[in-house]
Formats: C-alpha cells, structure tokens, sequence
C-alpha cells in the first residue's frame, strides 16, 4: 500500500513542481538567448561614448532583470512549500481527508507518502533552481569577462583548489567540509522542512476549532523554538572553544560550520519528533470536524 | 447471525462535558438495512465518523468483525460522508484508479456501467460538475464495492426527488446480501421502504432500536409518522 500512496502522491505534488520547473526553465532559457545575443554582448562592450547613455539603461535592466529573476526563484520557491502545507491541510485534515483518512492504510504509512514526496520535490526544485541559476549567471559573467565558459570554469576550478588551500593554511578547515556541510543540508534541509511543516499542521488537530490557523501558528511556535535552542547550543559552542578564539580569532570561522552542523542536527531532532507526533496524532488522536 | 459492527458504551464529548454522543450500545447483525434517524444534531453523523475512524471516541469501544477500527476494518467498510471529498483538479477516471488501486473490492466495470447509466462523463474534471453528480458519482464510488458494511451518512439531502429514486435503487441493486447497509437521514419518508431496522437518536442518546415491521405493527403506523411523533417539538 506504501507503493500506491507514493505513486499517487508524487504524481499529484509533481503536476505543481513540474510546472514550476518547467516555467523557471522557460525563463532561464529566454535569459539565456538574450544573453548570448548580439545586442547584449554589443551594449556590454560598447566603447563608444555615444553608446554610454545605452550601456547605463542596460546595465540597469540587466539589474532589474537580475533581481526579478531571482525574486521569481524565490517566489517560486516559497510558493511550493505554501502549496505543500495547503496540500498536506487539505488531502489529510480537510473534506479531502474523509477518503484520505478511510483508505486501509496505516497512519505511519500516509505521513511517510507525504513527507518523502514533498521532501523528494524539494530536493527537486532546489536542484533544478541551483542549475538554472548557475547557468544563466555562468553564461552571463562568461559574456561580460569575454571569456569562453570552459575558461570561466577552469578559472574558477582553480580559485577554489587556491582558496582551500589558503584557508586550510589559515583555520584549519577546508573549503571543500563546508561544501559537504552544504550539500548535507540541502539534502537533509528539504526532508527535515517538510516533516516540521507537516508535524506542525498536524498539531492543529488539538484545536476544536480553526485547525487550519491553529496549524500556522504551531509553525510558527515551533520555528521559534527551533531558534531558542540553535541559540543555546550555539552560545555553548562558543563558551566552550571560548579561551581558543581568544588566543586565536581567526579560530571563530572554524566555528561557522560546528554551527551549521548544529542547526542541522537540531532542524533533525525537531523533524523526527514531529514526524512521530503527526502519525500518533492521525492515529490516535484524529479529530475531523 | 453474527454480528458485524460492536459499540459498547460510546461516547463522544466536545469541550467540557458536552457530549456528541453518549453511552450507545448496540450490535449491527450482517444482511439488514439499518435507519440511523434522528434530528440534526442528535450525534448521527458524529458516530458514523467514529464507526469510520475519523474520530476516536472519548470512551467505549467500537469493533468491526471483532477487530478495533484501522485498515483491516476500512477495507471492508465503505463510507459516503455527507460532504464531497473529490479534489476539483481531479477527474472522474483519477478517482477511479485510486479506489481500484486502494480497494480490493471495488468494481471498475460497475463503477463505469453506472456512471453509463447516468451519462455522466468519466473525464470530466470534478470542478465542472453540479453538486448533484458530484453526490451522485461518490455514491457510485462506494456502492461499486463489494463491502461487509456500508456507512452512508445523508446519501439523498442533496438531491432533487428523481435523483433519489435513482440513489435508492442504486443502493438496493449494488449491495451484497451478506452485507449490511447502516443509513443515516432525516428524509425518512422516502428511504423507509428499504428499511429493515432503525435506530432513533436524540441529544446523542440512542431512544430505540428496533425492526422496521416490529414499529408498524406495535405503533400502528408508518416509521416516518412515528418518528415525527417521537421528534415532535
């Protein structure tokens, strides 16, 4: 039955997450045209003085374009977790919920389907988000530095092995850890967002009335919470390596990625306990008005 | 005849004291079309939902074939809640896939042969259907499987009379004999000659169980009159 939920649910979220995709795709393709295109190389290596007043108009609408290419990512971005709380609202606590919560399935079984789907697309969108934006803005500092992007990446493939080096030398720590830490959250980040999104939802279910508002404001709470607790550990950490960074304050940057690690492991406490709750709450606890 | 459904002392209370449902006790035998008739909000519908483990009593306990109410017993009961479930992006073979997929007992080809019968479009989107058919469409849903117990909670307020001639011989023709159908409405005239046994609700109290036939022939009268009488404010 596991299978059938997943089938169902990732056909569903991907029809939205496909479309998002797809559109971010469109446009990072129409960026890209203009970018390669006569005109946008013309006006960036315009030496003519006549052509300033042509350069600054450009330059502010490659700006602008910037900004609002990235504001859509965003957007976009954040538009897919309201729809995945909405969704999860609507298919498991809502009129929607009469047939999902009838199915013979096992409680543990439906919040499984739901977290890993939505987590799955948000790994997608993430992923495919980082290409499109790595690719519109490779292609565009290739034409601006007019340099052929194998260049630009050999450039840049060296600059990082220099960097690691320099700050190995430095602190102690390699670029390439806070890579892996990056990575790690990324991946991690997108499961563990959902499950606490969804566990807080969940947590509506106490309410007599307005679950639904009920269930933000268990986000919210629990967002909140989330922050008290990195803090504390955080403030730990600094408490304990405190005698370290004095003899050595260039020792603090080590402390940026125990940092993230922290945040990560505590944003992973926190998805498990909710992820628990929500299937003790479907099973035990249910309360569909 | 065994029985298939068992509420021992169920009850159901919202904010302090208040009860939904209070103490029922009852035991549904297999083969019997049930009335659960009451006023609105005599705790009809709170107890089909705890029957269909969408609310979990305050105290009692509640059996399906002597196993408490989780998958097992949701495969073999098949519910029509009085509101719509149907996503409106979805289309009508969508449903169909999901109920073949989740259900062993659900029957495509019947599904299909009576969404034939009504002319209704097996691809058309739930957003453009009237409220009607989207009623009438998850009738046809949950009595194309071949069930232990059906729970159908208001199957006919929503519709004009001559669609409910259409539900009741949909009901009649679609359910297996061995199987036992508990209905909820307060339209008894037009269900009571289906029935073969009601139960009464009031203020979340069960006031009587008994034989359809046993309340004509002691009361002298229809169940509808009675209940009118029962209920009279």
């Amino acid at each position: 039955m596991l299978g059938k939920l997943f089938k169902h649910e990732f056909r569903n979220v991907g029809r939205v997450g496909g479309m998002l995709i797809a559109i971010s795709g469109v446009v990072t393709l129409l960026g890209v045209i203009y970018l390669i295109s006569p005109l946008f190389r013309t006006i960036v290596h315009a030496t003519d003085d006549t052509n300033w007043m042509l350069g600054l108009v450009s330059a502010l609408m490659g700006l602008l374009g910037l900004v609002g290419y990235t504001g859509m990512l965003l957007g976009m971005g954040v538009g897919f977790m309201i729809y995945l709380a909405v969704r999860f609202y609507r298919s498991m606590y809502s009129d929607q919920g009469y047939l999902t919560q009838t199915l013979p399935v096992k409680a543990s079984d439906l919040i499984i389907a739901k977290v890993v789907t939505a987590g799955t697309w948000m790994l997608i969108m993430t992923i495919a988000m980082t290409i499109f934006v790595s690719i519109l803005a490779g292609i565009g500092f290739s034409v601006v530095m007019d340099v052929s992007i194998w260049d630009m990446l050999k450039t840049i493939k060296q600059s990082y092995q220099t960097i690691n080096e320099y700050l190995n030398g430095l602190i102690g720590t390699a670029l390439t850890r806070t890579g892996y830490t990056i990575i790690v959250n990324g991946i991690g980040g997108s499961f563990t967002t959902v499950a606490i999104l969804f566990g807080a939802i969940s947590l509506g279910q106490y309410s007599w009335k307005n679950k639904g508002m009920m269930g933000v404001i268990a986000y919210l709470a629990v967002r909140v919470l989330m922050s008290v607790v990195n803090g504390i550990f955080n403030a730990a950490v600094m408490v304990v390596n405190q005698s370290r960074i004095m003899e050595d304050p260039s020792y603090a940057m080590t402390m940026t990625s125990t940092q993230n690690l922290v945040k990560f492991a505590v944003s992973v406490v926190f998805a498990i306990v909710l992820f628990f709750w929500s299937i003790h709450i479907v099973k035990n606890r249910l309360n569909m008005e | 005849m065994s029985d298939l459904l068992d509420l021992t002392n169920v009850s159901k209370t919202y904010g302090y004291n208040q009860y939904a449902v209070d103490g029922v006790t009852i035991s549904l035998p297999k083969g019997r079309i049930i009335g659960l008739l009451g006023p609105n909000g005599s705790g009809k519908t709170t107890l089909i939902k705890m029957i269909n483990g969408l609310l979990r009593p305050s105290s009692g306990e509640i059996k399906f074939l002597g196993e408490p109410i989780g998958p097992q017993s949701k495969a073999h009961i098949s519910y029509l809640p009085d509101r719509t479930y149907l996503a409106p992006g979805d289309t009508i073979t969508t449903v169909l896939d999901y109920f073949e997929d989740f259900y062993e007992d659900f029957s495509r080809e019947r599904a299909i042969s009576m969404l034939s019968d009504l002319r209704i479009d097996p691809s058309a989107k739930f957003k453009t259907l009237s409220k009607g058919t989207k009623e009438k469409v998850q009738l046809i849903l949950v009595m194309s499987r071949q069930a232990d117990l059906y729970v159908l909670d208001e199957p006919i307020a929503g519709v004009d009379p001559a669609a409910r001639d259409y539900i009741l011989r949909t009901i009649l023709n679609n359910y297996s004999h061995n199987a036992s159908i508990l209905i909820s409405t307060h339209l008894i005239g037009d269900i009571e000659q289906i029935l073969d046994e009601v139960i009464f609700m009031r203020q979340g109290k069960m006031v009587l169980y008994s034989t359809a036939a046993a309340i004509r022939e002691q009361q002298g009268k229809s169940v509808d009159a009675y209940f009118r009488e029962v209920f009279a404010c």
